[in-house]
């Protein structure tokens, strides 16, 4: 295959990608719609909105109304899989951004959530300027995203997330650390498993997919990175406990 | 009575948020394209706005909001985008068009936007 055939496939296959995008697009938002409508179907029916039910029938709907949640969650992590697993993602320019920047827009969005939940967010930032990566922005926003609410989903009112950004040698290191239930030791092997959620997780919190730190995982290393954690299983208030996500970033180079 | 507009085209959730409104004392007006709520924020002054993104016709939501902060009736007026829309460049040019705030339809329940709205139009 000549030079001008190879661009021409090239071309072709970004397109298709790009088609195969908005296609998931527009099927999640289509899903999304229905699942909206059932939900707050539902939602009104547990209320009593329409009428009182029985402990039996509000007990059923409930029931239905986490596994409409659910079901929501799912589409939003397929979309980003699909979207983020295409390799095509990968050949796109990285840009240069401040990590420092990127978070504290992410954790922004995330204060009304970790306030609802009584849990504190502190962001450690470090004093010198090292802070500039190359990155792929939307992918990594997607890792943040999803280690921030895993970390203030699986805490409880009055525990603490804390995250930092140090310089290992070779990575821009992303630490984000909560006080939270912490993972097993028999589960740790498993938690970048796709779909695996632990049972002390599924425990705490009914609704999950198990497909976020698979997802995040993958997209690590797509940005020439990698995803690491340690954890201790919270077995009572006042031994140690929580789980600390480490992502590895590559250094810009000059 | 605080005055909202909700825009929305698909019929059972705008008979949802509809209802669910005027329970909570809203006046509640509705359209179900681009080009009618165009026509409304010309006219009416409302206290918020409920905005969907993807509408049928030439005029989807990023339309309708770009012409309310052209205009002079509702420039300043609270504008909640609420859409299953999720992706990152629906919400970048939402904020940058004016929104005042991207909330995904899928990620609430309708008390929980009835009390957003609250927020905003006292």
């Amino acid at each position: 295959m000549d030079k001008d055939e190879l661009e021409t496939k090239i071309a072709q296959l970004e397109k298709l990608g790009e088609e195969r995008t908005n296609l998931m697009s527009i099927s999640a938002h289509e899903l999304r719609t229905l699942l909206t409508s059932l939900k707050w179907m539902l939602r009104m029916l547990v209320d009593g909105d329409v009428g009182a039910l029985t402990t039996e029938q509000k007990h059923l709907l409930s029931k239905g109304f986490e596994n409409t949640e659910r079901m929501i969650s799912i589409v939003g992590e397929m979309l980003v899989i699909g979207h983020t697993a295409n390799p095509l993602e990968a050949t796109k320019e990285k840009e240069v951004v401040d990590i420092v920047e990127l978070i504290d827009s992410i954790l922004f969005n995330f204060t009304g959530e970790s306030y609802k939940k009584g849990v504190e967010m502190l962001f450690l930032k470090p004093d010198n300027g090292m802070t500039k990566i190359s990155i792929h922005t939307n992918q990594v926003r997607v890792i943040l995203q999803n280690l921030i609410e895993n970390a203030i989903k699986y805490s409880s009112h009055g525990d603490r997330v804390f995250i930092s950004v140090s310089d290992t040698g070779t990575y821009i290191r992303i630490s984000i650390r909560d006080t939270g239930i912490g993972i097993l030791k028999e589960d740790q092997p498993q938690i970048f498993n796709k779909f695996f959620r632990a049972p002390n997780a599924q425990k705490h919190e009914a609704v999950g997919t198990g497909l976020g730190l698979y997802t995040s995982k993958l997209i690590a290393e797509m940005e020439g990175g990698e995803l690491s954690f340690t954890s201790i299983e919270k077995v009572d208030d006042e031994s140690e406990h929580g789980t600390t996500f480490f992502l590895d970033l590559p250094k810009v180079t000059k | 009575m605080a005055k909202i507009l909700i825009v929305e085209d698909d019929t059972f959730l705008q008979g949802l948020e509809v209802s669910t409104f005027k329970k909570a004392g809203f006046d509640v007006e509705i359209s179900s394209d681009g080009k009618g709520a165009v026509g409304k924020v010309d006219g009416t002054k409302f206290d918020c706005i409920l905005l969907d993104l993807m509408l049928p016709g030439e005029i989807d939501g990023f339309g309708v909001l770009e012409k309310v902060r052209a205009g002079a009736t509702n420039k300043e007026t609270p504008v909640l985008v609420f859409s299953n829309m999720a992706d990152t460049d629906s919400f970048k040019k939402a904020t940058g068009l004016g929104a005042t705030e991207f909330i995904i339809k899928s990620s609430v329940v309708l008390e929980e936007l009835v009390d957003k709205v609250k927020g905003f139009a006292k």
